[in-house]
C-alpha cells in the first residue's frame, strides 16, 4: 500500500503551510518527520491523513487519488493518531480499542468474534490487557499512550500516522512507545509514518527520515546519510556536532551551546 | 490468529445493561400508572382501569382521567423522551457534560417566537403556540449553527457554545422588553414559560408526536458517530465517521426533539441537563447504551415530577418544570461530586 504526496499544498483558512511537497512514503517502513517548530510537519501529517483539504495537488493511496476514496474505505486503511487525543470521561480500556474497530463494521454490523480476537490481540500487542478493564483516568501517561496505539491497530490499517506520539513522556517511555511502534512495523508489517521532536530518536527509529523547513521537505532519505550538520543548521538554525552513537553507530545530534561553549579537548 | 484470553469488557456487560433497560422499562409503566391513578381529584385504582377499559359516557371520574390524566400522562412521556435523548445527543456533540438543548438557543428560541406570538399577533391558545415555539427552536438552531460555521475552521463546541449563549442572552432580553411592556402577554406566556404539562389538546400531541418519533429515528442511528466524536474530531474523521454530515443528523434530531417537547411543555431545561448524566452513570460513556438509558429516564424523571407536583400542593398543583429543578438539583450535585470523588 503506498501513500504518496504530489505537489501538496495545504493550507488554514487562507495562509498556506505546506507548498508543494512530494513525497512517496515508503511502503513497509517507519517515516519519521522531523522540522523546526512551524515549519508544516503537523501539517503535512494532517494531510496525508486527509484531516486536510489539499489547497492544491493530491495525495493518492495505490495511485488513487484519497478525496475519492469514502471516509469509512480510507480509515480501513490509513489509521491516524493526532497529538494528545482525549479519552472521554470513565472510558475503559477495552472500551476505548473497541472503538477502533468501527471502520470495519457497518451501519447495521454488531460487534463479532472477530473483532474480538482484533481488539484482544492489540491489546496483547502493546501490553495493556492487563488494563483492559481500568479507566483511561486511572492510568498514566506510557500506558494512556499504549491504549491508544492500541486503538490504533485494532483498526487494522496497512498505514499508522502518528503525529508526536512521544509527546509529555519521561525518556524511558519514549523508548518504550517507539519500540512498540518498530515492533508493529516490523510484526505487521505496517507502514508507520510519524512526527517526532527528538532528532536521535528520529534516527534511531527511521527507515527513512524527511527533515522539513518552511512548509518543504529539505532532504529525506536514510538518516545515517541525510542527518548531517549542515542539515540540522540549515532546518533548525542550531550548530551541532553529529557524531556516531555509541549504541547503533547511527547518527548522533549533539548541540553546540553560547552558554556553555565547547571545551578544546572535545571539539 | 491465536487470541489470547482476554475478556472484552463491552460484550460481557451487555445482558446486564439490557436487563437495566427493561428494569427501567418497568418503572416507566408503573409511573404512567401513578400519574394516571393520583391526581386532586382521588380515585380508586378500579374506577381508573374502568375509565380506561370501559369507559362510561357521562361518568365524571372517567372523564377526569381520560381527559385529563391521559393526555398529560402522554405529553409527559413525549416531552420526557425528547429532553431525556436531546439532552445526550447535546452532552454527546459538543463534548460538554454541562451541555443542555439550551446552549443551541433552542428554549430562548422558543420563547421569544411564543412572546412574538401572543403580543403581536395576538394568538391565545397553546395549541396556538405550538408552531410558534417549534418555529423559534427550529430557526434558532439554525441561526446559532449557521453563525458557528461562519469563520476559521469548522464548528466547534466551544464556538457552538458562545454563539448560544450570545443567542440566548439577545433572544432572552427581547422576550423581557415585550413582556415588560405589555402585561397581557406575561400572564399567559408566564403559564406556558413555567414548563407544565397540563391542558394539551390531543390534536397538539397528535402534531408534535410525529416529530418526536423523526427525532428519536435520526437518534437511534447517531451512538456510534457519538462514541466516535467523543475521542475528537480527527480521531472520529480517522475513524471513518462524516463529521460533518453526522454533526448535522445530531443537530436536526436536537432541534425535532427539543422544538417539540418545547412546543408541549414549555422550556423544561433541567431534564436534559440531568439525565445524560444519571445514564452515563449507570452504563458509562458509551452513547449506543447511554441514549436509550435516557430515552426511559427522561419521561420517568418528567412523569415523577408531574405527579409529586399534583400531591404536595393539593388541591393546588406544582408545575413540573419547577418541581424537576429542585428535586433534580441535589441529585445532579450528589452525582457530580460521586463522579469527582472516583476520579480522584
Amino acid at each position: 500500500m503506498t501513500l504518496t504526496a504530489e505537489r501538496l499544498h495545504l493550507a488554514y483558512d487562507k495562509r498556506e503551510v505546506v507548498h508543494g511537497i512530494d513525497l512517496t512514503v515508503p511502503t513497509g517502513a517507519v517515516t519519521v518527520v522531523v522540522g523546526a517548530n512551524g515549519c508544516g510537519k503537523s501539517t503535512l501529517l494532517r494531510g496525508l491523513g486527509r484531516l486536510l483539504k489539499p489547497a492544491a495537488g493530491r495525495v493518492t493511496l495505490d495511485g488513487r487519488d484519497v478525496a475519492t476514496v469514502g471516509t469509512r474505505r480510507l480509515a480501513a486503511e490509513v489509521g491516524l493518531l493526532p497529538q494528545q487525543p482525549v479519552a472521554p470521561e470513565g472510558i475503559t480500556v477495552a472500551d476505548l480499542v473497541g472503538r477502533g474497530r468501527y471502520p470495519h463494521q457497518g451501519a447495521f454490523r454488531r460487534w463479532t468474534a472477530d473483532d474480538r480476537a482484533v481488539v484482544a490481540h492489540a491489546l496483547a500487542a502493546t501490553g495493556t490487557h492487563d488494563l483492559a478493564e481500568r479507566r483511561m483516568d486511572e492510568l498514566s501517561g506510557g500506558q494512556r499512550q499504549r491504549v491508544w496505539i492500541a486503538m490504533a491497530l485494532a483498526q487494522q490499517t496497512g498505514v499508522l500516522l502518528l503525529d508526536e506520539p512521544t509527546t509529555y513522556l519521561d525518556v524511558a517511555h519514549q523508548v518504550e512507545v517507539l519500540d512498540l511502534l518498530a515492533t508493529v512495523n516490523r510484526e505487521r508489517g505496517t507502514t508507520v509514518v510519524m512526527v517526532l521532536h527528538d532528532l536521535n530518536l528520529a534516527a534511531r527509529y527511521a527507515d527513512h527520515l524527511v527533515v522539513m523547513a518552511d512548509g518543504r521537505v529539505l532532504t529525506e532519505g536514510a538518516p545515517a546519510d541525510v542527518l548531517t550538520e549542515e542539515t540540522v543548521r540549515a532546518a533548525f538554525g542550531l550548530s551541532c556536532v553529529v557524531v556516531p552513537d555509541p549504541v547503533t553507530g547511527g547518527p548522533l545530534v549533539v548541540p553546540v551551546s553560547a552558554a556553555r561553549p565547547a571545551t578544546p579537548s572535545t571539539v | 490468529m491465536s487470541a489470547p484470553a482476554v475478556a472484552v469488557p463491552a460484550v460481557r456487560r451487555v445482558p446486564t445493561r439490557l436487563a437495566g433497560l427493561l428494569v427501567l422499562a418497568g418503572v416507566l409503566v408503573a409511573v404512567c400508572a401513578a400519574s394516571l391513578a393520583w391526581g386532586a381529584r382521588d380515585l380508586a385504582p378500579g374506577t381508573v382501569w374502568d375509565a380506561l377499559v370501559a369507559p362510561v359516557a357521562g361518568n365524571n371520574d372517567h372523564a377526569v382521567v381520560r381527559e385529563l390524566r391521559v393526555p398529560r400522562t402522554v405529553v409527559g412521556l413525549l416531552a420526557g423522551v425528547a429532553l431525556g435523548v436531546a439532552g445526550a445527543l447535546m452532552q454527546g456533540l459538543t463534548r460538554n457534560p454541562i451541555a443542555d438543548p439550551g446552549l443551541l438557543g433552542v428554549n430562548a428560541g422558543s420563547s421569544l417566537a411564543v412572546v412574538g406570538a401572543i403580543s403581536l399577533l395576538g394568538v391565545g391558545s397553546a395549541a396556538g403556540f405550538v408552531w410558534f415555539a417549534f418555529l423559534g427552536a427550529a430557526v434558532a438552531a439554525l441561526t446559532v449553527y449557521g453563525v458557528a460555521s461562519v469563520g476559521w475552521g469548522s464548528v466547534t463546541p466551544v464556538k457552538l457554545a458562545l454563539v448560544g449563549a450570545a443567542f440566548a442572552a439577545v433572544a432572552t432580553s427581547a422576550v423581557t422588553l415585550v413582556l415588560l411592556t405589555d402585561e397581557k402577554a406575561l400572564a399567559q406566556y408566564r403559564f406556558w414559560q413555567v414548563g407544565s404539562l397540563v391542558n394539551r389538546p390531543w390534536s397538539t400531541i397528535a402534531v408534535l408526536a410525529p416529530f418526536v418519533l423523526a427525532g428519536l429515528l435520526l437518534a437511534a442511528g447517531t451512538g456510534r458517530f457519538l462514541n466516535a466524536v467523543a475521542l475528537g474530531d480527527d480521531l472520529a474523521h480517522g475513524l471513518g465517521q462524516n463529521v460533518v454530515l453526522g454533526r448535522l443528523v445530531v443537530l436536526a434530531a436536537v432541534v425535532l426533539l427539543c422544538g417539540a417537547a418545547t412546543s408541549l411543555a414549555g422550556p423544561i431545561a433541567f431534564v436534559g441537563l440531568m439525565v445524560p448524566h444519571v445514564a452515563r452513570a449507570v452504563v458509562g460513556p458509551d452513547h449506543r447504551w447511554v441514549l436509550p438509558y435516557a430515552a426511559l429516564l427522561g419521561p420517568v424523571v418528567l412523569l415523577v415530577a408531574d405527579v409529586v407536583g399534583r400531591l404536595v400542593a393539593q388541591p393546588s398543583e406544582i408545575e413540573a418544570g419547577l418541581v424537576v429543578a429542585v428535586l433534580g438539583a441535589p441529585v445532579l450535585i450528589a452525582l457530580v461530586r460521586g463522579t469527582k470523588a472516583v476520579g480522584s
